[in-house]
């Protein structure tokens, strides 16, 4: 072997051995395998109806002459959608929608489509989205993927949702129920206590049952008139831009009015019948005691424990977690809102207007709990 | 001449030494230590041509002569001690004591050769260092510990960002009575892209009633004035322009005139080119229902990927700027920065420190620090995405790289005092605060580093351990605000492996960024006239990539 070859033997494996690494690198570089920009969100992610749109869609494209036929013949008809999308669709109520082995089972994997109102049986789960030109009345204990009903959804108790439900009106979950995913309505949310959630919108969502007792009315307490000033403020910081700057805690005292928005680095007390005509944020636990009233929004870093009778007219955010006693209320018919936690407990009797989200788990607590842990003066 | 030998004697000389070097070690007198002395012949080839310079400057490269000449394998160099820029009439009484062979090659020239001398045995008994080098010794301790602090920093945020819960808490809030917002757009010659712009924003999932859309116009020489009033006719109740024709040119001024006008608290940014999605202006407006929030910032995303190189690593560091390090501070409670497109501000707490300062280099660094002194929060929403189009020449990222460098430079003399002693800012938030305005310092300074670890080791401080410590974390840290982990940890949380395999790739434009910052820090140490500072500073563009595609929509107008 002569030298030269030698040298060139060397400097060649050298470079292969420089070059095997980045091999990879110059075959992406060449062959440009992922060059796509990255998908953004064009719509809102957060558009809680937008499964019950698509399933609505795919419906209409799929089914709308189906259920027609049937609701003309009052009669039902099986078949299959694709290679392994059965279904059903029956025109008229009353009309079954097992078959003998899902009812032996328990069991139906199949779409249930309905041009009238369906009656579901009692402990069965429903494995394929099921819809109903006018309402769903659901059994006790049974299992559902998805719901959609043009007009209503009544749930039986201890029932369970798995991905979405939304009706055009009203959505009614009886006790014990929990419900996976986002559940809608067009108008009202009920879920009785005992009940489980995650996400939920409508104008109008009550805790509880109907005839729970409402506690002290939000909102309708006397109006203060005793204006809390600055200087009353220990720990103040500044006051600027319609601000106060509180450093470590603030305890505002009741029956006060706040004319500007607050913001506290420490927990936050706002005591009985107090009125912050601004928004509040703290950044530990904010408590706001029976009957305070608040226009703007209530921002927590920990924990919002919101009293009887409280009103918040605008979000109420939390970063942990979010009671809500007896009574209080978030939002209005006019002004919609959103309230949002890892965790939210209510209490019977609360209403909120817009959009509830418990991104971990919600709960209904039953009548008899009190949802304010907070010692609130 | 001084060394009173002619030119052919004294290269006979320099030949005679070598050859006499090249063969044996040289005992220094004092210490007993060898100096293997090679490569003399182009050592003092180098040197003779150094003659005819500056003193100074002949001081400072006989520096790097006696660098090249030293052994290239440091576990067998000995120690050298070099008097860099000293003649030899100013050299310390120490330099007596150099070898004596040395000094024959120095007493036979009249270049003022450095001396050399063996530092093992000041090491060795403990004697002091010169100054210099000590001097020098402690600025590469301090580099180091900085370099350290970034790399700390960077792979918390990487770890953060793997392994826990990203902080979004106000990305659920699409109910709500929202406020009266107004979008301005800054524009100078835009022709070609505003109208896309107006029309995404009219196109916005947001009550038009409470919505305001206000291009500005800033003395446009193309049709972008025309193509404004079109849509300002067709929409004369949402489009309402603002035209400036004199004052101060640059995006911050035109900010500053068009903000005072406004009527809402709530104002978004965004630049002509960009082209956001329906839901996107509520995302952006969600956070200012806490009261506390001055500023928010969404996330830009590349849409120009495919062009070249260039771009493609640019997606890259934009993912890592975004994805993790904008979110990690984000998460963490510390100091995202907002960008000034893609975002926006609370006008009420904008004018509290100020508002926009038409001086400012970079005004969305200066606002995210004076909202920060004046106690505002600036909030990141990392699901706020929205595309831009990213420089596809080098020239134009060098531009761009430079401008923010500057403009980062800037707030920190104008900021980094006040905010570590801002009463309403957390400790947390100072520190994160300070290495953020630091982020752009560090290419310089790790240049330096390089530069004092070479120098150092060859002087016979031979400390491998620093050495290696500064590499390993240069190799980290080099670049601005996305290395590698906060880049590869980008791409895997979004999920986009393939283009995690030019990794490698993005190390080149780290190094070519490491130099673009340094050369414009160093700028910036040099006076300059202020008409060079007011400017529209923008990115060039190639307007025949800039249509954006929107993903495909099904009948509900969902993506697909």
């Amino acid at each position: 072997m002569s030298v030269t070859f030698a040298a060139a033997l060397l400097f060649a494996i050298t470079i292969a051995l420089v070059l095997l690494p980045l091999m990879p690198t110059l075959s992406e570089w060449r062959n440009r395998r992922d060059t796509a920009p990255l998908r953004v969100v064009y719509e809102s992610e957060v558009d809680i109806e937008s499964f019950a749109k698509s399933f609505r869609s795919f419906i209409d494209s799929n089914f709308r002459s189906i259920l027609e036929e049937c609701r003309q013949a009052e009669d039902a008809r099986e078949g299959r959608l694709g290679e392994n999308r059965e279904y059903i669709a029956v025109g008229s109520d009353g009309l079954s929608i097992l078959s003998e082995a899902e009812r032996r089972v328990g069991r139906s994997k199949r779409l249930v489509l309905s041009s009238a109102d369906l009656l579901l049986p009692d402990r069965t789960v429903f494995l394929g989205e099921i819809y109903a030109g006018r309402s769903v009345y659901g059994g006790e204990r049974s299992i559902y993927r998805a719901i959609l009903a043009e007009d209503s959804i009544d749930l039986g108790s201890s029932s369970r949702s798995l991905r979405w439900l939304h009706a055009g009106k009203r959505v009614h979950a009886a006790a014990g129920s929990v419900l996976h995913g986002r559940v809608s309505a067009g108008e009202v949310v009920n879920l009785e206590d005992g009940c489980g959630f995650e996400r939920l919108r409508a104008p109008r969502i009550e805790f509880g049952a109907t005839s729970a007792s409402a506690g002290p009315e939000a909102g309708k307490e006397a109006v203060p008139s005793v204006v809390l000033q600055p200087e009353d403020v220990p720990h103040l910081v500044e006051v600027e831009a319609g601000r106060w700057l509180v450093a470590r805690k603030l305890e505002v005292p009741p029956d006060v009015i706040v004319e500007a928005d607050i913001v506290v680095t420490g927990w936050c007390r706002v005591g009985r019948g107090a009125r912050i005509l601004g928004s509040i944020k703290s950044h530990k636990d904010l408590y706001l005691a029976e009957g305070v009233r608040i226009e703007g929004s209530a921002v927590s870093g920990y924990g919002l424990y919101v009293g009887a009778g409280c009103h918040i007219n605008g979000p109420a955010l939390a970063e942990t977690e979010i009671h809500l006693a007896r009574g209080s209320t978030v939002g209005t018919a006019q002004r919609l809102t959103t309230v949002s936690g890892r965790t939210v407990h209510s209490a019977c009797g609360v209403v909120a207007h817009g959009t509830v989200w418990a991104h971990v788990v919600g709960q209904v607590l039953p009548d008899s709990t009190e949802a304010h842990p907070g010692n609130v003066a | 001449m001084t060394g009173g030998l002619s030119l052919p004697e004294r290269r006979s000389a320099v030949a005679e030494e070598c050859k006499w070097s090249s063969n044996r070690s040289i005992a220094g007198p004092s210490s007993g230590s060898r100096v293997r002395f090679g490569r003399c012949v182009a050592t003092q080839r180098v040197a003779w041509l150094l003659r005819a310079r500056s003193a100074r400057v002949t001081s400072l490269l006989s520096l790097v002569v006696i660098l090249t000449a030293a052994p290239a394998h440091g576990g067998q160099a000995e120690n050298l001690a070099v008097s860099a820029g000293v003649t030899a009439s100013e050299r310390s009484p120490r330099s007596e004591n150099a070898s004596p062979n040395i000094r024959r090659i120095s007493e036979g020239s009249d270049y003022p050769l450095p001396s050399l001398q063996p530092l093992s045995q000041a090491a060795d008994t403990g004697e002091s260092r010169p100054w210099l080098v000590s001097l020098m010794l402690y600025t590469l301790y301090v580099i180091i510990f900085v370099v350290c602090v970034y790399i700390v920093r960077h792979y918390f945020f990487t770890l953060n960002r793997l392994f826990r819960r990203p902080r979004q808490p106000y990305v659920d809030v699409d109910t709500a009575d929202w406020p009266g917002v107004t979008v301005l757009i800054p524009a100078h010659n835009e022709e070609p892209v505003i109208g896309d712009i107006l029309e995404a924003l009219l196109d916005a999932d947001y009550p038009k009633d409470k919505l305001t859309i206000t291009p500005i116009d800033d003395r446009s020489t193309d049709q972008t004035n025309e193509r404004i009033r079109e849509f300002e006719q067709r929409y004369p109740d949402v489009v309402k322009p603002f035209h400036r024709s004199d004052g101060p040119a640059g995006k911050a001024a035109a900010l500053n005139d068009a903000t005072r006008e406004v009527e809402t608290d709530i104002v978004l940014v965004f630049d002509a080119d960009y082209v956001p999605g329906r839901g996107l202006l509520k995302q952006l407006v969600a956070p200012f229902f806490d009261p506390e929030v001055g500023a928010v910032m969404g996330r830009v995303v590349p849409h120009n990927t495919d062009i070249n190189l260039l771009t493609r690593l640019l997606d890259l560091e934009r993912a890592g700027g975004y994805q993790v390090d904008q979110q990690a501070r984000m998460n963490l409670h510390l100091v995202p920065q907002y960008g000034g497109t893609v975002g926006g501000v609370r006008k009420r707490a904008l004018m509290s420190v100020g508002g926009w300062r038409d001086d400012a280099l970079a005004e969305d660094t200066d606002a995210t620090y004076r909202l920060l002194l004046g106690g505002w929060k600036t909030v990141y929403q990392n699901r706020s995405e929205c595309y831009e189009q990213v420089p596809e020449e080098w020239d134009g990222r060098l531009r761009q790289i430079k401008r923010w460098a500057m403009g980062h430079n800037q707030a920190t003399a104008r900021y980094g005092a006040g905010l570590l002693r801002n009463r309403r800012t957390s400790f947390l938030e100072k520190i994160d605060g300070m290495l953020l305005l630091g982020v752009y310092t560090v290419s310089p300074v790790l240049l330096l580093g390089w530069m004092l670890g070479i120098v150092l080791w060859y002087l016979g401080e031979v400390k491998p351990g620093l050495i290696v410590i500064l590499l390993v974390t240069s190799y980290s840290t080099i670049g601005n605000f996305a290395t590698f982990y906060e880049v590869a940890a980008a791409a895997r949380l979004d999920g986009s492996r393939g283009r995690i395999r030019l990794l490698p790739f993005v190390f080149l434009g780290f190094l070519v960024s490491l130099f673009a910052v340094s050369r414009a820090t160093l700028s910036q140490i040099l006076p300059r006239k202020r008409s060079e500072e007011l400017m529209w500073h923008k990115t060039e563009h190639n307007h025949n990539h800039n249509h954006i595609h929107i993903p495909n929509r099904n009948q509900n107008g969902l993506r697909e």
